[in-house]
């Protein structure tokens, strides 16, 4: 993999900060887009520009047969069975929204548990809340281990008669920690509960593959995987799907209108409410080809290595600590300097040309029971260097000379 | 907008230190000069919201003058307020309610700072600026 080539697919890597080249490792909050990707949403906007799904006329059937291509793609990505069961959304947060709005009525009632975990993002953790507090249910939480990882072996104990559903991350945004999804998913299906899978952070660096994993929901964000914001993707099972009632409502959701009621139409379009994202899903369909013409298998693999070089390095480092035990992380890796608070670091790092994120990563209930109060997180991408990571390195020495 | 010596000599020390980080150096050091705050006045209320960090300030009004005490747990933070609360502490609360901190622009800590994320600068100004107006009363 040349990653230097690859580098110059990505306009925005050209810049220098500070003075400095631009070390980005902030991928688990967003990714830069590869020429591609703009390319293809000016291209649209310059000689399409039409709404998907409406009008009869030459534009809008283009856009239409391209928007239900985009979606093909996304079902080929994740080798869904149809592509009836690729919802757009905005994104992962606006997916899980979906499908919790979804669960009041006759899906959660009273008395009734959702299971969810403790490293959740909070965009996998409020929407249950607010659904459970809707219905009058509660959460239970399958809790952390020693390593920040999860005790799936505790999962067994959580689930009940009253269990509507589980949903968990896929990998943590702040650790890099992957959960052992077949595991989850054959304990929820033994008990007959559906299983919501937050793949916001693993999409990006790893192949999905949803009917291996016979998960009932799967959720990714558009800009964490090389396209652009306000896209994302809701994956259901048909018979979910098909069950849900909409989140949304208005045009092009719906067969028939009459002033008294309404007929709705089938999914995926039910759930799509309003003018679609064109433009949305046709970067989206360029960020995958993009990927799958690198390769996402060698794309994991190096980002690994380059993961495994950071925290040999931290390791290294006295009053350094760097966060869950485990062999191997995905995307993200978070630490902190003993003394120095995590916001000093951060600012220190930014002078430096350096881009991680600091503080609680929307993930405040994981990073208080591991660190306290934030982290410094580095995340990778597709682009990043081994020399950066060795950049990051130096930074952190400077930073801790600076602060402690 | 009126001159202020003491915002001046800011900005002149705080701009002949040409590098980002001999600027850090020099505002922890002025953080670690900033005396500590009583711990019982760690109170919510004194707590400034919009800041990553948390950033507590307490004003009391002595002999018609602002006296105020500060704390902050990150350190580069703690120094921006320590240069703040030197700016106004002493002066009557007219005179805060009315001050323009245009030190914080021409030294771009406004700017390193972000005002909604990081450092949460604006919304120390904005406390200061509610608590001498509430004075004035």
């Amino acid at each position: 993999m040349n990653i230097e080539r690859l580098r110059d697919d990505f306009p925005v890597l050209r810049q220098t900060v500070h003075g400095r080249p631009l070390v980005y490792l902030d991928n688990a909050a967003t990714t830069h887009k590869p020429q591609s990707v703009i390319d293809r949403l000016v291209s649209f906007y310059s000689e399409r520009n039409s709404s998907a799904h409406r009008s009869a006329h030459t534009l809008a059937q283009a856009a239409g047969t391209d928007y239900e291509n985009a979606r093909v793609c996304v079902q080929e990505f994740l080798n869904a069975p149809s592509s009836s069961e690729i919802v757009f959304t905005s994104g992962a947060t606006d997916s899980i929204n979906l499908v919790a709005s979804a669960f009041r009525d006759d899906i959660i009632r009273p008395n009734d548990e959702v299971v969810i975990s403790a490293m959740e993002h909070h965009s996998n953790l409020v929407p249950w809340q607010l659904a459970c507090s809707r219905a009058a249910a509660s959460i239970r939480v399958i809790p952390l281990d020693e390593t920040g990882g999860l005790q799936v072996d505790t999962m067994e104990r959580l689930m009940n008669p009253h269990t509507r559903l589980v949903a968990v991350t896929h990998v943590s945004n702040v650790t890099g920690i992957v959960n052992p999804l077949p595991e989850i998913i054959s304990i929820a299906h033994s008990h007959d509960v559906p299983v919501l899978i937050d793949g916001s952070q693993a999409a990006p660096h790893m192949g999905i593959d949803v009917t291996a994993l016979d998960c009932d929901f799967y959720v990714f964000s558009g800009h964490k995987i090389y396209s652009e914001t306000g896209i994302g993707v809701l994956y259901g099972k048909h018979r979910w799907l098909e069950a849900l009632p909409p989140f949304r409502s208005g045009g092009g959701m719906l067969t028939t209108v009459t002033l008294e009621k309404s007929k709705l139409e089938a999914p995926p379009l039910r759930f799509e409410a309003g003018t679609q994202n064109v433009a949305g899903a046709l970067g989206l369909e360029a960020a995958l080809a993009y990927l799958s013409n690198v390769g996402l298998k060698r794309i994991g693999k190096h980002e690994e290595e380059l993961l495994r070089r950071l925290e040999s390095g931290l390791r290294t480092m006295d009053g350094v600590m760097v966060y869950g035990d485990v062999d191997s992380r995905c995307g993200s890796l978070s630490f902190n300097i003993s003394g120095a608070h995590h916001t000093d670091v951060g600012m220190v790092l930014d002078r430096l040309g350096i881009a991680v994120r600091t503080g609680a990563h929307c993930a405040q209930p994981y990073v208080r029971a591991i660190a306290g109060e934030g982290t410094i997180r580095a995340s990778v991408g597709l682009y990043n260097t081994a020399r950066e990571i060795d950049d990051l390195l130096a930074a952190v020495e400077m930073a801790r000379a600076l602060l402690c | 907008m009126p001159v202020d010596p003491l915002q001046n000599l800011v900005i002149r020390r705080m701009n002949a230190l040409g590098d980002w980080l001999d600027k850090y150096e020099y505002l922890i050091g002025l953080g670690d000069r900033l005396p500590p705050m009583d711990p019982s006045l760690r109170t919510e209320d004194r707590l400034i919201n919009g800041c990553q960090t948390q950033v507590w300030i307490d004003a009391r009004l002595v002999d018609g003058r602002m006296r105020f005490q500060g704390d902050c747990d990150a350190k580069i933070t703690r120094g921006v307020l320590a240069l703040i609360l030197s700016l106004v502490d002493g002066r009557t609360p007219a005179h805060v309610a009315k001050m323009e901190m245009y030190c914080l622009q021409e030294t771009r800590l406004m700017d390193s700072l972000s005002p909604s994320r990081l450092g949460g600068v604006g919304a120390m100004i904005q406390r200061l600026h509610e608590i001498a107006v509430s004075l004035c009363d």
